[in-house]
């Protein structure tokens, strides 16, 4: 480190003051702003990944005093800029240290040596394959003992098991991830001391990062466990240990998936004399999913814990249709009813929601017209009454009546339910809903295409990592012609900051966000890297 | 951290010609001439003009090494105290030790 280069050389006869790195604040733009506002140059922390780019890791040295300043220099520091820290952080995505990357972390041992681990696996380029061991190498070196020898030495851990065998192979329902059977790793979390390191297993949403895709602000990883290094001393040198930390059953949790079996196919007695037997399902049929699962750590300040974020979603609805006859004519009554949420957990708790609830009402028709030879049955429907409720704002419309469309008969099958929930495709599998950030809610009747779909009738919504440590969620509401996003508050370990904001939507819209370990402040909806140092 | 930034945690470390500049200062010799002004460089007469000239850096002696550490913790460099600077005349400075 160049840090070794420029240190100071105490002068024999000087009183012994104070020295380290004073300058602390938000690096913008390669400017770091100090608490006078004044702004000096300052390497901007790593980005090369948007959600990475505000990344803070607090150090600190366990018992360390405080720092103790008199009055008069607590004034001069003030004037100054100067804030003398007994702790340091790493910021960026590659944990950057008074301006040095430092590809890893400082552990540091009870008896106070600091002991830099660095990664010498390149993360960002390696895809480690789930059908094969995981292997990752280091360095291990003495840190910031000026005229000390490093002690430095490498050392290699695998993990045969590493959380990821043994489960069905996952899906790539919306054609955003190009390997199945890879995963990248990242380093997330690292508590003070260093004494653990938490590494992200996740894939990529790969679009997400190319400019113009919408969903550049969600998540770009799909986390589908964690490893952890535990770090001990053993005789004076740092012993490095590999685990799972939460396999892929425990990041993707299924907590209910039941469904009612389908109504079978009723014929209607009356319509026996009618021709070739029709079949229609009718009857009640109920569904409900909800899954859980974690989107991010954080390492406890005090206390040897990770805090887990986790992202509950659960879907509920009945649809309900019954069978009655006019003459040639079927008449059948549907009521559907929906209930959605998603909401963003800490460690159990939730700390935001959105939520979404549909009542629609209409009738099908379906008449059956003999004519000489041939025979052909039309199908149309009533208008449709519609009650939406998005995120507490309720709306309510009567809807067109579809157009009649005349199929020859039999060849018509006439047995959708009504409505595509898409839960065979899109909520069945846990491993589905790794790809199914998008939570996408919307209904249309099972003539597709004969029936535009009422409107507000879309919501997505999506988990946005504007960084490590500050997460939101963010609905895209689409309602005629308004399409804007709706970003919750954001979450970071000192609780909920900001207000909620809606913006137009952007297809390329990507928002930054950054949270100091040490003052508790943060930022976010940035439009450009922030990252506190 | 820039090269002038460590520069200034330089300055602020050993003070702008503070304690170290009056600590070197030359204490007045008793009998001497009065006025007279010392040079700072040995005479041909030794020192017996009263300035202070070490004998050898190799002579002076120090104090049991201290560790000097950042203020976050991180970085630590290992000094030895002054504790004894030999002069030429049979004279000596001591220092107290740091605490």
């Amino acid at each position: 480190m160049s840090l070794d280069r420029h240190m100071p050389g105490p002068h024999p006869l000087a009183r012994r003051v104070i020295f380290g790195n004073p300058y602390h604040g938000p690096v913008q733009g390669g400017m770091l702003t100090l608490p006078t506002e004044a702004t000096r140059s300052y390497p901007q922390p790593d980005g090369t990944w948007p959600d990475q780019a505000g990344a803070t890791h607090l150090l600190r040295r366990p018992g360390y005093p405080a720092v103790s300043r008199t009055e008069e220099q607590e004034l001069a520091d003030a004037a100054a800029g100067y804030q003398w820290r007994n702790q340091a952080m790493l910021s960026g995505g590659r944990q950057q240290l008074y301006g040095e990357n430092l590809d890893g972390w400082i552990y540091i041992d009870p008896a106070g040596e600091r002991w830099w681990i660095r990664i010498d696996t390149d993360l960002a380029a390696t895809a480690f394959a789930f059908i094969s061991s995981l292997a990752l190498d280091f360095t291990v070196q003495r840190f910031g003992e000026f005229g000390m020898g490093a002690d430095g030495f490498t050392v290699s851990k695998s993990l045969g098991d590493w959380g990821q065998s043994g489960y069905p192979a996952l899906t790539d329902l919306d054609s955003e991830v190009s390997f199945l059977g890879e995963a990248h790793l990242v380093l997330d979390a690292v508590l003070p001391a260093g004494s653990k390191a938490a590494l992200c297993v996740h894939r990529r949403r790969l679009t997400s990062s190319t400019l113009g895709d919408d969903t550049v602000d969600v998540s770009v990883r799909h986390p589908v466990g964690w490893l952890q290094i535990a770090v001990e001393s053993v005789d004076g040198l740092p012993v490095l240990t590999l685990s799972v930390l939460k396999s892929r059953g425990e990041t993707l949790q299924v907590v209910t998936n039941t469904r009612d079996p389908y109504p079978s196919q009723t014929v209607h007695p009356a319509l026996i004399d009618l021709g070739p037997e029709i079949g229609i399902q009718v009857g009640s049929y109920g569904f409900e999913f909800e899954f859980m699962r974690l989107v991010g750590l954080w390492a406890d300040p005090d206390a040897d814990v990770w805090h887990w974020l986790g992202l509950r979603l659960k879907h509920e609805g009945t649809v309900s249709t019954s069978i009655d006859t006019d003459g040639p004519v079927y008449v059948v009554p549907v009521e559907i009813a929906f209930d959605h949420w998603m909401a963003l957990e800490l460690d159990g708790a939730e700390k935001m929601r959105v939520a979404t609830d549909y009542s629609i009402q209409y009738e099908r028709r379906a008449t059956y017209s003999p004519s000489g030879g041939g025979a052909s049955l039309t199908l149309g429907g009533s208008a449709f009454d519609l009650s939406v409720t998005i995120d507490g704002v309720s709306y309510s419309m009567v809807g067109s009546p579809p157009s009649d469309v005349v199929y020859p008969y039999p060849s018509v099958t006439f047995v959708d339910m009504g409505v595509e929930t898409n839960p065979g495709d899109v909520y069945d599998e846990p491993e589905a809903a790794v790809l199914s950030m998008v939570f996408k809610s919307m209904w249309r009747q099972s003539l597709r295409g004969v029936l535009v779909p009422p409107e507000p009738y879309r919501v997505k919504v999506d988990v946005c990592r504007q960084s490590p440590q500050v997460f939101t969620l963010r609905m895209h509401l689409l309602s005629g012609t308004v399409s804007e996003f709706v970003y919750w508050p954001r979450l970071t370990p000192s609780g909920l900051v900001g207000a909620k904001t809606t913006r137009p939507y952007s297809a390329s819209e990507r928002l930054y966000g950054s949270w100091c370990p040490h003052t508790a402040q943060a930022l976010s909806m940035e439009a450009s890297p922030v990252c506190w140092v | 951290m820039s090269a002038s930034d460590l520069r200034d945690v330089t300055r602020r470390l050993v003070g702008a010609g503070g304690a170290a500049s009056e600590a070197l200062k030359p204490a007045p010799v008793k009998g001497a001439k009065p006025g007279g002004v010392a040079t700072g460089r040995p005479s041909s007469g030794g020192a017996g003009n009263g300035a202070m000239v070490e004998t050898a850096f190799e002579d002076r002696e120090y104090w049991g090494s201290v560790d000097f550490t950042s203020s976050d913790g991180l970085f630590t460099i290992q000094v030895d105290p002054i504790k004894k600077v030999v002069l030429e005349g049979g004279r000596s400075i001591e220092f107290k030790e740091p605490t």
